[in-house]
C-alpha cells in the first residue's frame, strides 16, 4: 500500500542517516567506557544523535547543590554541554539547557569532565576542555549563567595561549566573594621547548581568575613546571576565601607524587609544597588524580592513589600548613582494586569514598570520621553495579551527604550515605 | 531514491574504511584465550591514544620490531572500538599494523582490566612479559627499557625449540 511504502522508505532513510551519524561520531561526547548502554538493548537510546539528549547517556557528569537544595548537573552529549537541575534529589530533572550552540569536542571521561560551581548569590559557572585536532591538545572553555540557569553566556576560551597544544584537565572553583578560579594542565612551555629542540617533562599548572562574574579573566599565570599530564587537578577554597590547588606532580626524573599550592592573594600564588612522599617512580600515565576538601576551620583534607612498590593504594592525609600534617594512612582494600578516592569535610566531620571491584561487582565504599580525620568508623558499601561505572563523587546540600555515581545500568544516581552494610574498618 | 543510493554508497565506504586492518576486539575472555593459543614467549603491551608516554612506547616498539621481527608481540589499545581509525593511523605511522593488534571491546573497562590483572589500576603503558612454556609472567608499568626487552627476548628465544 502506498502509505506503508512511504513509511518504510522513511524508516530506511532515517536508519541510514542515524548510521551515518554513528560512523562520524568517534570523538564527540560519547565515551565508550562508562557511558553508552550496550548490554541491555538500549544502545540506540544512547547513540542516536537525533534523540533528545539524556543525562543517563552522558558518560561523565558533575553535580553540585545550591543553598536551596536544588541539584545542578552538567554533562555533555554529542558535542554539546548541557545543564539541568533536580528539586527531588535526582528523581526527576528539568529540561536541559544547551551551553554551546555550535557543537565542539568535549572531554568527558573519568579524569577530565565538565565542571559546575555556584556562587553565593546563585550564579552558575561551568568549565570544560575542548580537545583540538592534534592529539593531547585542547582549550579550556567557560560559560556562566546569571539568570538561575535559564540561559548561559557564549562559551569563551580561558587560556590566553592559543598554540595548538595542551590546555586541559581544568579545575573550577568560586569564592564567597564571587571570584572565580580556574586551574589546568598546560603545555605551552613544553610546546615552546620542543620548538627549540629542548626536553620538557610533563606539563605545567597554570591558573587564572575572574573578579567580574566570568565576564573576563586575568592573564594566565604559571604555578609550576613539570606536572603529571593526565591526572585531574582539584581546587577548593580555604578559610581566607583563596584557592588551594592540588595535583600530581613529577619530582626528579619520574617520581609522581602530589603537590599543592595555596595563595597569598588572588594574583599571588604561594610556593608549591610537596604533599605525598610515596615515591612512585613511573614513566606512565596513572590517569588517577587526587581529591581535596578544605574544612571551615581551614584544614586541608586530601585523598590520593599511588602505586609504588612499597607505598601503594589509597591514602588520606590532613594538613593545615607545612608543619602540621598528619601521617598519611591507607584506606580501601588494595586487593580489591580500591581506586578513585573522594574526600569531603564539614566542620569536624570527614567522609571518604572510593570504588572497588571483585571481578563481578563494582562497589562504592564510604568511611566517616567525626573527629577531623583522627579516627574512622567502619568502611561501608553504599552501592553496587555490574556493567561499568563512573567515579564516585561526594557532594552535600549542607543537610546530608550524598554520592554522585553514574553507572551504565542504573544511570545517574544520588546516594545518601547514612545506612547500608558495614565492613571492618581498614584505617 | 538517488539520495538513498548515494547514502548507502557513503555508508558502505565508511564501513569498508573501518574494516581495513581492523584490530580484533579484546573481550573479557581474550586474555585466557591468548594464553592458551600462545605456545611460546610473548609480550603484551597495553596502550591508549590518550596516553602521551604510550606514543613514545609505540615509536620505540616499532623500531624494536623492525630490528627483531621474531618478537612475538600483542598490542592492546584500551580505547573504544569507535576510535579504530585513529588507532590504525597511529599503528601505521609506527609500522605496527602487521602485528597482533587488539582493541578493548565495549565491555566494562574494569572487567576487561581485571581479566588480565586484578592489580592493574589502568596505568599506561602497561606491559606483560610471558615467558616461554608459560614459565612465568612479569608486569612493567611505564615505557619499556629496550635493553630489558632484548634481554628477555634473548633468554626466551634460546630455549625455544
Amino acid at each position: 500500500m502506498p502509505g506503508q511504502s512511504t513509511s518504510s522508505k522513511m524508516k530506511i532513510f532515517n536508519l541510514i542517516i542515524s548510521l551515518l551519524f554513528l560512523t562520524a561520531l568517534p570523538d564527540v561526547g560519547i565515551a565508550a567506557h562508562g557511558g553508552a548502554k550496550v548490554k541491555d538493548g538500549s544502545l540506540s537510546k544512547c547513540t542516536n544523535v537525533n534523540q533528545i539528549p539524556a543525562l543517563d547517556c552522558a558518560s561523565a557528569p558533575s553535580s553540585v547543590f545550591s543553598t536551596t537544595g536544588r541539584l545542578w548537573v552538567v554533562w555533555s552529549y554529542a558535542g554539546h554541554v548541557y545543564v539541568n537541575y533536580s528539586d527531588d534529589k535526582a528523581e526527576t530533572f528539568s529540561k536541559p539547557v544547551t551551553l554551546n550552540t555550535i557543537p565542539e569536542k568535549i572531554s568527558a571521561h573519568g579524569e577530565n569532565r565538565p565542571k559546575i560551581v555556584l556562587s553565593k548569590k546563585g550564579d552558575i559557572y561551568v568549565s570544560w576542555t575542548t580537545p583540538l585536532e592534534k592529539r593531547f591538545t585542547g582549550n579550556v572553555r567557560f560559560s556562566f549563567s546569571n539568570d538561575m540557569g535559564k540561559s548561559f553566556s557564549t562559551p569563551v576560551t580561558v587560556n590566553d595561549n592559543l598554540d595548538i597544544t595542551g590546555h586541559r584537565f581544568d579545575a573550577l572553583s568560586v569564592g564567597k566573594n564571587g571570584n572565580i578560579y580556574l586551574a589546568w594542565l598546560d603545555k605551552r612551555d613544553r610546546f615552546k621547548a620542543e620548538k627549540e629542540a629542548k626536553d620538557y617533562h610533563g606539563a605545567a599548572v597554570y591558573y587564572t581568575w575572574s573578579d567580574n562574574g566570568g565576564k573576563s579573566f586575568h592573564a594566565n599565570k604559571k604555578i609550576i613546571d613539570h606536572s603529571c599530564e593526565c591526572c585531574r587537578v582539584i581546587i577548593d577554597m580555604d578559610d581566607n576565601d583563596l584557592p588551594v590547588i592540588l595535583w600530581r606532580n613529577i619530582y626528579g626524573k619520574n617520581t609522581r607524587d602530589h603537590a599543592l599550592v595555596s595563595f597569598e592573594s588572588a594574583s599571588k600564588p604561594g610556593i608549591p609544597v610537596r604533599v605525598s612522599y610515596d615515591n612512585w617512580q613511573v614513566d606512565a600515565c596513572p590517569h588517577h588524580g587526587p581529591d581535596l576538601s578544605i574544612s571551615d576551620s581551614g584544614d586541608y583534607h586530601m585523598a590520593w592513589f599511588n602505586n609504588a612498590d612499597k607505598r601503594h593504594g589509597l591514602f588520606y592525609m590532613r594538613m593545615r600548613d607545612n608543619n602540621t600534617r598528619t601521617t598519611p594512612v591507607n584506606f580501601g582494600n588494595y586487593k580489591a582494586a580500591a581506586s578513585h578516592p573522594g574526600v569531603l569535610s564539614s566542620n569536624n566531620q570527614v567522609w571518604l569514598t572510593w570504588k572497588e571491584f571483585n571481578g563481578k561487582e563494582e562497589t562504592v565504599w564510604t568511611q566517616h570520621s567525626t573527629n577531623n580525620g583522627e579516627t574512622w568508623d567502619k568502611a561501608k558499601v553504599v552501592a553496587k553495579s555490574t556493567q561499568g561505572s563512573d567515579y564516585p563523587f561526594l557532594i552535600t546540600d549542607n543537610k546530608s551527604i550524598y554520592i554522585q555515581w553514574k553507572t551504565t545500568q542504573e544511570g545517574f544516581r544520588l546516594i545518601a550515605i547514612d545506612k547500608n552494610n558495614n565492613r571492618e574498618g581498614l584505617l | 531514491m538517488k539520495t538513498l543510493i548515494l547514502l548507502l554508497t557513503l555508508l558502505c565506504s565508511c564501513y569498508t574504511a573501518n574494516a581495513t586492518n581492523k584490530p580484533a576486539l579484546f573481550n573479557t575472555d581474550s586474555y585466557s584465550q591468548l594464553i592458551e593459543e600462545k605456545k611460546h614467549a610473548f609480550l603484551m603491551v597495553m596502550w591508549s591514544l590518550d596516553c602521551p608516554p604510550c606514543i613514545k612506547e609505540l615509536s620505540s616498539l616499532g623500531l624494536l620490531y623492525k630490528q627483531n621481527p621474531d618478537l612475538n608481540m600483542v598490542l592492546v589499545s584500551t580505547d573504544s572500538p569507535a576510535r579504530i581509525d585513529e588507532i590504525n593511523k597511529l599503528l601505521s605511522k609506527f609500522d605496527l599494523l602487521k602485528i597482533d593488534n587488539r582493541v578493548f571491546s565495549t565491555e566494562p573497562v574494569q572487567r576487561l582490566r581485571y581479566s588480565i590483572d586484578p592489580r592493574w589500576y589502568g596505568e599506561l603503558p602497561r606491559s606483560y612479559f610471558h615467558d616461554n612454556h608459560r614459565a612465568g609472567r612479569s608486569a612493567v608499568t611505564g615505557i619499556l627499557n629496550t635493553d630489558h626487552v632484548l634481554s628477555w627476548l634473548k633468554t626466551n628465544t634460546e630455549v625455544t625449540p
